[in-house]
């Protein structure tokens, strides 16, 4: 009798590197086993045998087949073991799932994005595939807004990205100190910085459901679309698969249907939010 | 004077001014400028003008005790500050702090006032500009209150 496969089988990946993006967020470089293959914006299950498993989106191009990098805020027990880890150790990968960013949507547009605290993670991999067409944009600006300097993820990476031609970046924190010399605030207040055609524009959103609301209340004052804004909702995912229904947001099942949503799709929905 | 009218329509916050209202205000208002981490003013200060940020960054903030200043919001050319002014009991709610060289076109909240009153059809639009900047900052300061609280 032919195997059955197992769907919720993780295979392995070790761990090659751990860097330390701010005082409760690691990046974990992994080698998976065999080649992976995901689209911005969808992601996996991440496996620590005997402890759990939870949900990541790849903060890692997605040109990339060799190797796959996670951005992990420590917020609960798998986390907090997961940041436990060294390089040299294994873990288990299932995935991809759901949808991710419909890219080839975004030609011939300016994309403006809106990230908070470690909602970057996503962007990063989101930016990373938009900077490989960029000749296919009319550009593309990151507003990107954490809690205090030390919150900041991806500083390198932001310099590089301030080097790149047709990419604009604005840092905003809550609570500024000394050293700061950016926008002190919330990451709502950068939108009162940037000029944008809001009909030439679409706007992607990633970060806490908080952060979210409010980016998308004011995006919508300042005449953005409903079909412009790009949403990627985090809604306690848990198969990865459609079954389990942990994740059932109205009528969408976010692990499958979603995590990225049209802001459109989902308006409706009374606990959008929470 | 035609000159300075156009430099001044530059500013987003004119916009929607005619040249005879840029002209009167030009006519109610100095350029200032300050230098880094100079105080421009301070909170619970008595204020007479209202600023609109020409050049440089200012910092708005609110003195906390035991910890001090704390830095709350950034204002960048073309913003207005010191809104205070224009309301009883003109008592400034945050301090402002240049963060870089800045300069400030400052106009007498006396002389706006009466423009607000004789002019009622630029009073209406002056203080939907004014409404404008206010909700937002309500919204962003919510927005601020409800990530303090869930940290």
């Amino acid at each position: 009798m032919a195997e059955v496969p197992n769907i919720y089988k993780p295979f392995p990946a070790r761990l090659e590197k751990v860097i330390p993006e701010s005082p409760l967020i690691k990046t974990f470089v992994l080698s998976p086993e065999k080649e992976f293959s995901f689209k911005t914006g969808q992601f996996i299950e991440l496996t620590l045998d005997g402890i759990g498993e939870a949900p990541f989106t790849p903060s890692s191009s997605p040109l990339v087949k060799d190797t796959l990098e996670v951005t992990v805020m420590k917020a609960g027990y798998v986390t907090e073991k997961i940041h436990q880890l060294e390089p040299g150790e294994v873990l288990g990968i299932r995935g991809p799932y759901g949808r991710g960013y419909p890219i080839e949507e975004f030609y011939g547009k300016e994309v403006l994005i809106l990230g908070g605290g470690c909602g970057f993670a996503p962007l990063r991999s989101l930016l990373y595939n938009l900077i490989a067409d960029k000749e296919k944009l009319q550009g593309i600006t990151l507003c990107y807004g954490s809690k205090t300097p030390d919150d900041c993820i991806y500083k390198p990476y932001i310099s590089e990205l301030r080097n790149t031609e047709k990419v604009k970046v604005l840092r905003t924190v809550d609570q500024g100190d000394e050293s700061w010399t950016e926008t002190v605030g919330v990451v709502t207040v950068l939108l009162e910085q940037i000029i944008v055609d809001v009909e030439q524009t679409v706007v992607v959103v990633c970060g806490p459901p908080i952060m979210m609301k409010f980016a998308t209340i004011r995006l919508m004052e300042l005449g953005f679309g409903e079909k412009d804004i790009y949403l990627s909702l985090e809604k306690n995912m848990s198969c990865g698969l459609g079954k389990c229904g942990h994740c059932q947001m109205g009528n969408y099942l976010v692990c499958k249907d979603g995590p990225v949503f049209r802001f459109d799709e989902v308006k409706e929905i009374p606990d959008l939010w929470n | 004077m035609q000159k300075d009218i156009d430099q001044l329509k530059k500013l987003r916050f004119f916009r929607k001014f005619d040249d005879s209202i840029a002209e009167q205000i030009i006519n109610s208002s100095e350029i200032k400028e300050f230098r880094v981490k100079e105080v421009i003013f301070e909170e619970y200060q008595e204020l007479s003008e209202l600023y609109i940020l020409k050049e440089g960054r200012v910092i708005l903030g609110i003195n906390i005790p035991k910890k001090g200043r704390i830095n709350l919001n950034t204002i960048h050319p073309g913003q207005i500050f010191s809104w205070s002014a224009l309301f009883p009991p003109f008592i400034s709610t945050a301090y402002a702090m240049a963060t870089e060289p800045v300069k400030v076109l400052a106009i007498k909240s006396a002389d706006l006032s009466q423009m607000v009153e004789e002019n009622k059809s630029f009073g209406y639009t002056f203080m939907r500009v004014i409404g404008r900047t206010l909700s937002q900052r309500l919204a962003d300061t919510r927005f601020q209150l409800v990530n303090t609280i869930s940290m």
